[in-house]
């Protein structure tokens, strides 16, 4: 719960927050999946971390909202940062997640061509792909197109087949991240906003609204804020321009529509829409992508949730019969810049790894990696930790055994996810425990299936009051 | 597995207690209450107002006194199990079900599905905005309010004019939340009673009629709505909380894996008069057919559906395959029962998508048979006489608003 310091420090009971923490070697501003992500490759090097998040939960920016969907890099820009940091992020995804028991659904995807424009970029989508060393994506026939996916619409005119984009948990990696790292003594500050920094020749002096935290080298992954972070610094080399995605979730039935992820032939902005079953076992449907001003509390418009529905029901004629379940938007950490951003600052004992878009699910580990090195060759040699600790972390993939198909599940506080009252106190307590509701939802899934909440509101209200009711 | 039982009714609300009932009196003792709460009643629980009770218990009560009688029927007429969750539905009745000591398979001679319906949330609605706390159902607010004795917000703003609006009217002056307004995208109030009246002088909430509500705005917590109104103006209106009220729609997750079972229209099963699935030995009655019913008439429903399944256990029920298909056309969004078995008439209950005024016209096999011009109100339940067919053979009834 929110009032529990789950980081073993104090806060002052009145007056200006303050609290007593061991001088670190890195700082790292952003915990979402980024920053959990180099946490946890900083504490396996055996440095000492400090993890500051200005949400009061983790994952709480832009991380909360995305696809989903571990890319193989078979589109990004080739020679690009990003592109490199997907793949090595890919790889490292596949050798970890089994340990860390997080999900992986090998689905496979298909960019489909509705229109002979879209047919023609499809020769030069297997090309780049082919640069891109992902030598599996080609072209199909619509017929084998229609046979794999027989509820998909008429009128295809062409597809590429990606078969190695998969599907994960975006909630349970970036946690399981961030636990392992605190496994090897890394700190996590939550509600911990950066008001100013200090650099002194040697390190930092980061004041927060909880304190002030010392620390040797400091990590820039403030994601949406992180043009703000990197002014602490320096001035800016880039400037955030947040990118809006609004997405739909439809309910369980629909995920039966579909075997694989469905993308479109990008245009020069975005990936466009995709359609693509969660492990979770909905369907989603998005993203837009919007140019905003706003940095947090990501809102929805009802035009353009109308024409998510619109292009999905195009797609996908059966989802005419089936519930919307969520709604939700969330920004993109775009910068005026084609690639990432991720450099050290060495004569500011400064690591920036900001500008990491849509991609940054898969990238997250290859980003962490990079940060790492960069420690190594500008502020010190790496020191490994002989055996990383693993955590098992709980099962929420719809494929394989949740709580409630243990032995004797106890009582099932939320239905339509089928959750039940141990999962919900399991992510009460911990070294990091859900702090907001969000926060609760996305380590157990409580209240995000169709009722949203109409059926068990009140007994997640009796097990986590301070969270329902803020 | 289990020996084979009579019945397993699925869900224990005041559905479920009728049905209970119904068999009791057959002499029907062999039935299991599958409840996935920790108490049965139903939605009854939550409604802490008065109104409940008179046609079953001889006096007035308000929804908990209600539901705990309802509960202690239940337990008195059946085994009672709650939370128990039943996961999957399989042919012959056959079901897997999750309890707290563990999954089981249970198989009955008849199962009654009384799962109910639950309203619709903000999001089914395709609602712009911030997601933030603050934005609920009534259903979410009258649980966070009579079962956690919670006031989750200080002053709302409530969508819809349905009964269950009203409902939560009732529910905001019990906790003491202000009311700010209520919001109507229709320019008549759809509850039954003359609910403007009802909430200007008894409650002085004021209706806002044919406003669309375009966005909630705010931050981490809701600051307001903003409204385009009638006139075409925006207007924004200050609050805290947001209460999507009503558009009830059938509780059918079980019937996921059999989507030829539902009916588009209504959202819920078809069935005949008999109140039969397609799926034999599957029953269903209550809101799950029709939302949204008052309690009292789910009761009854649910007593004819013990009638019926008690018939069924006697074998004395026409035989399934044999029916007749009523079909909604034109402004007619639902109707029930879809299917008529063997030679027997059953009123045809119906409702429209709007408000419309139109002419109601019965075709049998394609020829008109009947029609008469009415209007017809939403959110209310229209019904055909049962002797408007009788006497006549067809294969297809087309029940239809011009």
């Amino acid at each position: 719960m929110s009032s529990r310091p789950s980081d073993g420090t104090r806060l002052a009971s009145h007056g200006a927050a303050s609290l007593t923490i061991e001088p670190a070697d890195v700082a790292i501003i952003g915990a979402g999946v980024v920053g959990c992500a180099i946490a946890r490759a900083l504490a396996l090097e055996g440095l000492s971390v400090v993890l500051i998040e200005r949400g009061r939960d983790i994952l709480s920016g832009a991380s909360k909202a995305n696809s989903a969907i571990l890319h193989t890099g078979f589109d990004a820009p080739t020679g690009s940062v990003e592109l490199r940091a997907m793949q090595a992020g890919y790889d490292e995804y596949l050798a970890i997640h089994e340990s860390l028991n997080l999900p992986l659904w090998k689905t496979g995807a298909h960019v489909v061509a509705w229109t002979e424009t879209e047919v023609a970029k499809l020769d030069a989508i297997v090309a780049k792909a082919r640069a891109n060393g992902v030598a599996d994506v080609a072209r199909i026939e619509v017929a084998e197109l229609s046979r794999r996916e027989p509820a998909l619409a008429r009128g295809a005119l062409g597809a590429v087949q990606v078969p190695r984009e998969f599907l994960i948990d975006p909630w349970s990696a970036p946690l399981a991240y961030a636990l392992q790292a605190m496994a090897h003594g890394a700190r996590v500050l939550r509600d911990a906003a950066v008001t100013a920094a200090r650099f002194d020749g040697d390190g930092w002096v980061i004041e927060t609204s909880r304190g002030m935290v010392r620390a040797s080298v400091v990590v820039n992954a403030a994601g949406l804020f992180g043009d703000h972070v990197e002014a602490l610094a320096r001035t800016s080399p880039f400037a955030i321009r947040p990118r809006r995605g609004q997405f739909l979730v439809y309910d369980k039935p629909a995920a039966a529509l579909m075997q694989s992820i469905l993308l479109p032939v990008p245009n020069e902005r975005t990936k466009g829409i995709v359609l693509c079953r969660t492990v979770y076992g909905n369907l989603l449907v998005g993203p837009t992508a919007e140019e905003v001003d706003e940095r947090e509390n990501a809102t929805t418009t009802e035009d353009q949730l109308r024409m998510l529905r619109e292009v999905a029901e195009t797609r996908l004629p059966a989802l005419r019969d089936i519930q919307i379940t969520a709604t939700y938007a969330g920004l993109r950490p775009a910068t005026e810049r084609q690639d990432y951003v991720v450099e050290a600052v060495p004569d500011r004992r400064w690591i920036t790894a900001c500008g990491i878009r849509s991609t940054g699910l898969t990238a997250s580990l290859g980003v962490a990696a990079m940060v790492r090195a960069l420690y190594a060759s500008h502020f010190g040699p790496p020191r490994p930790v002989p055996t990383p600790h693993l955590i098992r972390m709980p099962n929420l993939a719809e494929d394989r055994p949740r709580g409630i198909d243990g032995p004797a599940p106890g009582a099932i506080i939320c239905h339509c996810e089928g959750v039940t009252r141990r999962e919900i106190e399991a992510a009460l307590i911990g070294p990091l425990p859900a702090a907001d509701l969000g926060g609760l939802k996305r380590r157990t899934r409580v209240m995000m299936g169709r009722c949203q909440g109409f059926y068990c509101a009140a007994q997640v209200a009796a097990l986590a009051p301070k969270l329902v009711t803020p | 597995m289990s020996a084979e039982r009579d019945v397993v009714v699925i869900g224990g609300g005041p559905t479920a207690a009728g049905a209970v009932r119904a068999l009791a009196r057959k002499g029907r003792r062999d039935v299991i209450v599958l409840e996935r709460e920790s108490e049965a009643g139903g939605i009854p629980r939550h409604c802490g107002h008065t109104g409940y009770g008179v046609a079953e218990y001889g006096r007035l009560m308000p929804g908990p006194n209600f539901a705990r009688r309802l509960a202690a029927e239940l337990g008195a007429g059946a085994d009672l199990r709650r939370r128990h969750t039943v996961r999957r539905l399989q042919p012959d009745g056959q079901l897997s079900v999750v309890g707290p000591e563990g999954s089981y398979e249970l198989r009955a001679r008849a199962v009654l599905l009384a799962t109910g319906a639950r309203e619709t949330p903000r999001s089914a609605r395709l609602v712009g905005g911030i997601r933030a706390p603050g934005i609920m159902t009534t259903g979410t607010l009258q649980q966070l309010v009579y079962l956690q004795g919670a006031r989750p917000v200080r002053r709302v703003v409530i969508i819809g004019t349905e009964v269950v609006s009203f409902s939560a009217i009732l529910t905001c002056r019990h906790a003491g939340i202000e009311i700010a307004a209520m919001i109507g995208e229709g320019f008549r109030t759809l509850a039954r009673w003359p609910a403007h009246l009802v909430s200007r002088h008894a409650f002085g909430v004021s209706v806002l009629r044919g406003a669309h509500l375009e966005a909630i705005e705010g931050g981490s917590t809701v600051t307001g709505v903003r409204l385009r109104l009638a006139s075409g103006q925006t207007r924004v209106i200050a609050c805290d909380g947001v209460i999507f009220t009503g558009k009830f729609r059938p509780e059918t997750a079980l019937l996921a894996d059999h989507p030829g079972l539902v009916d588009p229209g209504s959202r819920g099963p078809s069935i005949d008069q008999f109140r039969r699935l397609e799926l034999p030995g599957y029953f269903a009655a209550g809101n799950l057919v029709h939302p949204v019913e008052t309690a009292g008439r789910c009761f009854r429903d649910g007593m004819a559906a013990g009638e019926a399944i008690a018939d069924h256990l006697a074998g004395v029920l026409p035989p399934l395959g044999d029916t007749r298909l009523i079909r909604a056309a034109g402004a007619i969004r639902s109707l029930y029962p879809q299917r008529l078995a063997g030679e027997g008439m059953a009123p045809i209950h119906f409702q429209v998508t709007e408000e419309v005024r139109g002419k109601l016209e019965i075709r049998l096999d394609g020829t008109l048979i009947w029609s008469r011009p009415r209007h017809y109100l939403a959110e209310r339940r229209h019904t055909i006489p049962p002797w408007r067919l009788a006497g006549r053979h067809f294969a297809e009834a087309e029940v239809r608003i011009a």
